[in-house]
């Protein structure tokens, strides 16, 4: 992994940054889940559990934040250490706004808790899974430098996207049908977008790790390459 | 391996002999050459004194110049020296090379000088006169009124010939011994590299942890001798040191592997130093990483992971356990226990992590809860009803014998639910507890099926559902309880009956099956398909199965459906007056006749239970049933 640096507390500082983003990513992912369960099982007091526990994932972001600026003024890094810190400086803003997606998601699931269940909710579990995989693999791919996996996330992207169309189609049918549902169909679908944007950012943070890695910028591409 | 030339203690060996054995000869050959050569000039000055002598007594008293310069040519020439005479004056009276009148005065030459004082002088110059190095030797005559010196001079020439014939002879044979010394020398000294070099080897071996069993070839005992006995000795001590090391951490590192709690070593900064094999299947590491020195947080991400950290590393545990139980991704639930690690100094050195798989227990804890809620709930709601309707009774009788007898019809109807669901929670709890003994006899299937179907006819009739049967024909018996496998039948088609209300129900019957899990509940037809379709015709197994075309049943619901009181649609199943027990019944029967049960369903098509019985070998129909359904037998009897 990283290289032995002769100063101990530069040495320290990026083991600690490492482990904070990676600290940072099991939150948020723990977030969408139980945002996602507090909507399945309908459990309000879940949901403002989390609304509540956003505020730690923006103290984490300030602090990673700090700590990058700290380690750039001070060690002044070069090379690999410093592509490492500039781009774990981008990863925590995509992390905090996935936080703030799930934050979306407890709105929306409180709002849709005080009425009656529209539909059983078998594809937002299912795009939550997926995305919340999609940002642990791409956190992985960060850490251990493997760019494979963080093309595997920027590939997964698209079965999200499909799910978000399948879950918009399937709410339109539901307004058409009958005029009272719009309101909550139309939660249900805006749920459908925030994971959808959820596993965007994933797919930031992937195509962020093969820059990192390779200095290959695989961003705005119509086709993904097979291999880098 | 290859060192400079220059790092080679043999070699530094080689050339210090060298130097000394240079330098020695070089001290050798000056000094001889000194030594020859002093000896051959007072040799040779001894001998001119003596011709010297000589030659005084042969001149004429009175002459000289060119006379005498005459005498002394011719006796020159004799002598092969060269003759001066001179007088005390330091006068050349005659010479046999130079006209002697022409010459200076040689009263200031050294040999003249000390002929003069002392008789006799001797001296070795550079003459101007011959250009040469000479020896001259110089005698007084004082006899017969005759005052002469005489001196005769030859060339040094002639001795230094002698001088380099004899320091060519002995150059040559310093050289030869030399050279032989130190050919004897290089092969001692190779002999040596050659110990030394062997002895390199084996200790760099030992180094690199190579330990060969055959022994350095044990020399002479010098030094050397001992050193490689020694470099031996101490070779095979490591090497049953390194053995010991090597067996007690592959003791403790199988301890660990086999442990089935996850163990984590961390240090004081919460990094790891150890995880056994166990912990990284809880944390679906691949089992060949290495995560040492990685973070806690590196292993799971999860929030719970780092508070437990926090308080780990917070907590004092020197006194006391810390103990927690964590929930962790896909809802896995760990029993953690956290000791202080500490060295022999009694400092902390980390904490030691012991994680326990606790998520069976969670959920066996829920399922515990819930069954003692439910049968509370269901035994409360009947005694509500009976004691509502009880009440009414006694305080305000209706007047309407008919509404009277309307009221204890209902406390009727719900003390025989009652009395349903006690029998059916001791059946439950005898088949549970084992004490029920199942009988083995041999039952056609067909004539089960029959009996049991002829039950719900009326039902059935009245519901328009259809009661089909698939029978196999030449079925082998199955060997059951008569009346448990009845029972069983019952609450199958029962509940089937209840959840369908339009479409059909089959029950059908055929041989073969599979030695499933004890209890294996498909989620979905596909997924089990296989399984049923490998079945060789003629296994020792019946299988039968009720399929309705009901309502079927969530596939997340399945693997709780065999629990007591699980209901999937709560008021739904209490409505239409079932106990909530009639599957775990099913269960504990299947089980107790060491068979397997399967439940696929999928929503709005219809529900599937197959359950696989065991059905006597046809091959020894006459002889006693098969070991392992014997074994079975015993061990269901025992338990």
């Amino acid at each position: 992994m990283l290289t032995q640096h002769t100063d101990k507390r530069y040495e320290e500082d990026l083991k600690k940054l490492r482990e904070d983003i990676l600290y940072m990513g099991g939150l948020v992912e723990d977030q969408i889940q139980k945002a996602v369960s507090s909507l399945v099982d309908r459990d309000s007091n879940m949901a403002a559990t989390i609304i509540e526990r956003d505020k730690e994932v923006n103290t984490l972001d300030v602090e990673i934040d700090e700590l990058c600026i700290q380690l750039l003024a001070l060690h002044q890094p070069a090379a690999r250490d410093l592509r490492f810190i500039t781009t774990a400086l981008k990863i925590t803003t995509d992390l905090e706004r996935i936080g703030d997606m799930a934050v979306n998601i407890c709105e929306r699931a409180l709002e849709l808790n005080a009425e009656p269940q529209l539909k059983p909710y078998i594809d937002i579990p299912r795009m939550a899974r997926i995305s919340q995989r999609m940002i642990h693999e791409s956190l992985d791919a960060f850490v251990r430098e493997d760019t494979n996996l963080a093309l595997k996330v920027c590939k997964d992207d698209q079965e999200v996207d499909d799910l978000n169309s399948q879950v918009f189609r399937e709410t339109v049918s539901f307004m058409i049908e009958d005029p009272h549902t719009i309101n909550r169909a139309m939660k249900i679908s805006f749920i459908s977008k925030y994971l959808e944007r959820i596993a965007d950012h994933a797919t930031n943070i992937a195509e962020m790790v093969v820059f990192m890695v390779k200095g290959k910028s695989i961003r705005h591409l119509k086709e993904l390459p097979q291999s880098i | 391996m290859k060192r400079p030339w220059k790092n080679r203690v043999v070699v530094r060996l080689f050339l210090s002999y060298l130097a000394v054995v240079l330098l020695l000869f070089l001290l050798f050959y000056l000094y001889a050459t000194a030594i020859v050569k002093d000896f051959h000039i007072s040799s040779l000055s001894a001998k001119m004194r003596d011709e010297a002598k000589i030659v005084m007594r042969l001149l004429p008293v009175g002459l000289e110049g060119a006379a005498l310069d005459r005498i002394c040519r011719d006796l020159g020439r004799d002598l092969g020296v060269r003759i001066t005479v001179i007088d005390l004056g330091g006068k050349v009276l005659g010479d046999s090379d130079e006209p002697s009148v022409t010459m200076e005065n040689h009263g200031t030459r050294p040999e003249v000088l000390d002929a003069a004082s002392k008789g006799g002088g001797t001296s070795i110059r550079y003459s101007a006169t011959v250009r040469h190095e000479m020896l001259y030797q110089a005698v007084l005559l004082r006899e017969a009124g005759r005052r002469w010196i005489v001196r005769l001079s030859v060339p040094l020439d002639s001795i230094e010939a002698a001088e380099s014939s004899l320091r060519r002879a002995m150059l040559a044979g310093l050289l030869l011994f030399s050279a032989a010394g130190l050919l004897v020398a290089f092969f001692v000294s190779h002999r040596l590299e050659q110990r030394i070099k062997r002895m390199l080897e084996f200790s760099d071996n030992v180094a690199r942890g190579r330990f060969s069993q055959q022994p350095i070839l044990l020399g002479r005992t010098d030094e050397l001798g001992i050193l490689e006995h020694n470099l031996h000795a101490m070779s095979r001590s490591i090497q049953e040191t390194i053995a010991g090391v090597t067996a007690e951490k592959e003791k403790v590192d199988s301890i660990l592997r086999c442990m089935t709690e996850g163990v984590l070593v961390v240090d004081t900064r919460g990094r790891l130093i150890l995880l056994n094999e166990n912990a990284k299947r809880m944390f679906n590491l691949p089992e060949e990483s290495d995560p040492h020195g990685a973070s806690l947080v590196e292993l799971s991400r999860h929030p719970e992971m780092k508070k437990l950290l926090a308080e780990v590393l917070a907590c004092d545990c020197s006194t006391a356990c810390f103990t927690k139980d964590i929930c962790l991704d896909e809802g896995k639930w760990f029993h953690v226990n956290a000791v202080t690690l500490r060295g022999v100094d009694e400092k902390p050195l980390g904490y030691i992590l012991v994680l326990h798989d606790v998520t069976e227990l969670k959920r066996l804890e829920t399922v515990r809860a819930d069954f003692v809620a439910n049968v509370s709930h269901e035994l409360r709601t009947p005694l509500t009803a009976i004691r509502g309707y009880a009440e009414t009774l006694l305080r305000s009788p209706p007047a309407d014998p008919k509404e009277a007898e309307h009221f204890l019809g209902i406390i009727h109807r719900h003390s025989e639910r009652l009395g349903r669901l006690i029998d059916d929670l001791l059946t439950l709890s005898d088949l549970e507890s084992g004490k029920i003994q199942i009988a083995r006899e041999k039952l056609q299937a067909a004539e089960l099926i029959g009996k049991v179907l002829e039950i719900f006819q009326d039902q059935a009739q009245r519901k328009d559902v259809a009661l089909l049967r698939q029978i196999e024909p030449e079925l082998p018996p199955i060997l059951g309880d008569p009346d448990r496998l009845q029972q069983l039948l019952i609450n199958l088609i029962d509940n089937a009956l209840k959840y369908t209300d339009k479409g059909s129900i089959t029950i059908a019957a055929r041989s073969g099956g599979i030695r499933d899990r004890e209890l294996g509940i498909g989620a979905t037809p596909e997924s089990r398909t296989p399984n049923f379709q490998s079945l060789t015709p003629n296994s020792h197994f019946v299988e039968l199965s009720v399929s309705d075309t009901g309502c079927g049943i969530p596939e997340k619901e399945l693997p709780r459906l065999t629990e007591r009181f699980y209901r999937v649609d709560k008021a739904r199943s209490r409505e239409l007056g079932g106990t909530g027990l009639g599957l775990a019944i099913v269960k504990h029967i299947v089980q107790a006749h060491g068979g397997s049960l399967a439940i696929e369903s999928r929503l709005q098509k219809g529900t599937t239970v197959r359950i696989l019985l065991p059905a006597e070998n046809e091959a020894s129909s006459s002889s006693v049933p098969t070991p392992p359904l014997d074994s079975r037998t015993d061990k269901t009897v025992r338990s």
